[in-house]
């Protein structure tokens, strides 16, 4: 069930009308109705993988039980690394197995010794990198006993499955979450229409924003052929607006559907294109995934406290274990080299500290790290390595008029400008001085503005979220 | 809340139904070419003869080449990637809402009585039409997509929407009476196609085109079907479904597909599929002729004529 299908408009209004029938005193009864609500969303896709949901929560219940019922620091340990293992297994099983056999498969023929590896016919779990990650998450703060171990095992079981964020997240924290189940949430009019607010804006982003710079992306990506270095330019300036208003736009419809039940998730995007630097783009992109490698590898691995050039392999080996978290390719691998290579050139140069000393610089700045995001991008999207040379090569090599489509760009200009706005008001933190009511009245106005306007030029079809194969 | 949202939906109502009204406008008035054919259709041309088909109708037949031949003023509807019967019959209902021409020339093929979602894609360029001609709003509703027009009007322009406005401004396209010729390729085709076997048609679609020919009927239209040459080697049954059809419901039947007319003129075609200018205009000479000849028997074919 996708958040922008007709079934999830009829679901989540279900579900929030049931939620709010059962009274908050009943809490351990809310909790059941919502993680059913969650399972029945997941089974939606494949209902034989909520299997796989349920034993990726039952191992991390079990073993931060475990971990939590002794202090034999070995037994503890025993109990972390059977999580980690259970749980890294079944994404290795479903996700890079392939990758890896097909790979073998190549070298060995490379080096003349032909071996079969059988390949899986296994379809990827929706969602089983963010699930998987925040369950482990939880076992490795019960282990460093930054968090309480959960007994109840509805709670815990909400907590991996809550269907907001369950299939592409944010990732979130068990001490931020989990506490959240133990409180009755009474229907707030403040928190629905802040919901509703972030999730129409979510939805602007993706039917019109992402579908519609995915329509010219997709033409150009997979067509190569077709198309000549213009293109290819004018495709890898779309895309990185296209995988923004997807998966902004997810990560808000998610924090919006939240809040409208009560719960609070983190930010997850804080205008990453505003960003003057690598390191900056990082603290705004994909909030969640990125703190969590620095919690749980960057600083295990040694973070800040080691030697320079320690420092410079654990930031590689963070962002290269990044690039393979998206998807078992060697595009994203790439992908998260150049930026693991650009946060050890920024750390070098000590670039990110020096002083900025004019607008102009700033501006060139904010360019310089706008080029240089939208050119790892390029192996982000990319279908092969090859592809990816080939997009390169072709726009330093032969720019010439691009492949047009007036329509297009014009509704993607108007889209650009009012993200620009909402990005400079957001940054500012500038309100309008305006009295309550105007300012309800100019709310309601807004919404259905923006309603009407997906409805006129957002792009219909129940198209996939990016981050959804991830 | 609720009271939040019942406003927000009042005020969603009121912008739906301006913005359909405005958008309305947009479509009888933008250059954008399929708004601005499909308003044609709907209330425009008044053709003796009327070609009705996807891309390989609105790129192969040269109306002016037609109506010198045949004297009779032409008008091609075929429009690109329409592929499906329920889109050319929603294209016939709308014309004979206002018009009656006296042959119909369809220019078909298997893939068009074969479900997939495009089809319903391609038939939401007729929405902004929706409520001037029951016949075809009938398609609509038998697809089960009413509903959602009925709802929201501004969603009846979704499709296009965005090209409608960009366009509105924006000079003519020039065109024949609807034919749009396809520039000469880089390259011509290098391998003919591969030998293919016929699809089976959906038994929901293959009646629509039943309907299509009672609709014909029943207005006194003369409909004629044909199928353009493409660079392709087909197998000899595989338009005997229509074909069967054709026989039995005693239509003309143009097939210049199996025979592989101009398989041995590769500098014809843009593609496999799509003659470019100049192969549209030599077979548009051929087809006039045939038509011509055609009309001259008063619609009998010869089995041994080589169509």
């Amino acid at each position: 069930m996708l958040f922008n299908s007709l079934p999830f408009l009829l679901f989540f209004p279900a579900v929030c009308f049931l939620y709010y029938c059962i009274p908050g005193s009943w809490l351990r009864l809310r909790n059941l109705f919502l993680l059913a609500a969650s399972y029945y969303f997941y089974m939606s896709w494949e209902p034989a993988y909520a299997l796989l949901l349920l034993t990726s929560t039952v191992v991390t219940y079990l073993s931060a039980l475990g971990i939590a019922q002794t202090t034999d620091k070995r037994k503890r340990k025993v109990c972390l690394v059977a999580s980690l293992v259970i749980n890294l297994s079944l994404l290795f099983v479903f996700k890079y197995y392939n990758f890896l056999a097909s790979n073998l498969m190549w070298l060995t023929d490379l080096c003349g010794v032909r071996i079969n590896i059988p390949i899986s016919k296994l379809l990827l779990p929706v969602g089983i990198s963010f699930y998987t990650f925040q369950a482990l998450g939880y076992a490795i703060d019960v282990y460093r006993g930054t968090t309480k171990v959960e007994r109840n095992f509805v709670t815990y079981a909400l907590f991996v499955s809550f269907f907001p964020q369950l299939v592409a997240g944010p990732i979130e924290r068990s001490n931020s979450l989990l506490p959240q189940f133990k409180q009755p949430h009474p229907f707030d009019y403040d928190n629905g229409m802040k919901g509703l607010r972030m999730m129409v804006w979510g939805y602007f982003l993706k039917l019109v924003l992402a579908d519609r710079c995915g329509d010219y992306v997709n033409a150009v990506f997979n067509h190569l052929d077709m198309h000549n270095g213009g293109s290819y330019a004018v495709a890898s300036l779309l895309f990185p607006f296209q995988i923004y208003g997807d998966f902004a736009g997810y990560s808000l419809i998610a924090i919006g559907a939240a809040r409208i039940l009560g719960f609070r998730l983190m930010q997850n995007f804080r205008q990453p294109y505003l960003s003057c630097s690598i390191g900056e783009f990082w603290k705004r992109w994909h909030i969640s995934l990125s703190t969590w490698f620095k919690d749980y590898v960057y600083i295990p691995l040694g973070g800040n406290r080691v030697g320079k050039w320690r420092r410079y392999f654990n930031l590689m080996v963070t962002f290269v274990i990044s690039g393979c978290w998206h998807g078992a390719n060697w595009t994203f691998l790439c992908w998260g080299m150049l930026h693991g290579m650009l946060l050890c050139i920024e750390k070098a140069t000590g670039y990110s500290k020096q002083a900025v000393r004019s607008h102009l610089e700033m501006f060139g700045r904010w360019l310089l790290t706008f080029v240089l995001v939208c050119f790892a991008w390029v192996f982000f999207r990319a279908n092969t390595l090859a592809d990816a040379g080939i997009v390169l090569r072709g726009i330093f090599t032969n720019l010439s008029t691009p492949f047009t489509r007036v329509s297009d760009f014009c509704i993607i200009g108007v889209c650009l400008v009012v993200m620009l706005v909402d990005a400079v008001k957001q940054e500012r933190r500038y309100h309008l001085p305006l009295n309550p009511t105007v300012k309800a009245v100019l709310l309601h106005v807004w919404l259905a503005m923006m309603i009407a306007f997906i409805t006129l030029f957002g792009v219909l079809d129940s198209s996939q979220f990016i981050y959804f194969q991830f | 809340m609720l009271c939040s949202i019942l406003v927000i939906f009042i005020l969603w109502y009121a912008f739906d139904r301006a913005g359909g009204a405005a958008m309305y406008w947009v479509t009888w008035h933008t250059h954008e070419h399929f708004s601005q054919k499909i308003c044609k259709i709907v209330g425009d041309v008044s053709p003796d003869i009327l070609l009705l088909g996807t891309s390989r109708c609105e790129n192969h037949y040269v109306p002016s080449i037609i109506q010198d031949s045949t004297g009779m003023s032409v008008f091609n509807a075929g429009i690109s990637a329409s592929g499906s019967i329920y889109f050319q019959y929603v294209t016939l209902a709308h014309l004979l809402n206002h018009h009656t021409p006296k042959v119909v020339v369809l220019d078909t093929g298997e893939s068009e009585y074969v479900e997939h979602e495009g089809h319903l894609n391609m038939l939401s360029f007729y929405a902004p039409h929706i409520g001037r001609c029951a016949e075809a709003d009938s398609v609509f509703s038998q697809l089960g997509m009413m509903g959602r027009y009925q709802f929201s009007h501004l969603y009846r322009y979704h499709s296009l929407s965005n090209a409608a406005i960009a366009r509105l401004f924006m000079p003519d396209e020039p065109n024949d009476n609807g034919y749009t010729p396809i520039a000469c390729p880089p390259s011509f085709p290098s391998t003919i196609g591969e030998p293919q076997q016929p699809l089976p048609g959906a038994p929901q679609m293959l009646n629509t085109f039943r309907r299509f020919i009672a609709l014909c009927r029943s207005h006194n239209v003369q409909l004629v079907l044909s199928i353009s040459p493409s660079y392709s080697i087909l197998d000899e049954h595989y338009y005997d479904e229509l074909k069967a059809i054709a026989a039995k419901e005693h239509l003309p039947f143009l097939d210049y597909d199996t025979p592989g007319l101009y398989t041995d003129h590769p500098e014809y075609f843009y593609d496999n599929a799509h003659l470019w200018e100049k192969g549209s205009r030599i077979f548009s000479q051929r087809f006039a002729h045939d038509l011509k000849l055609l009309i001259l028997n008063n619609y009998r074919t010869d089995d041994s004529e080589p169509y």
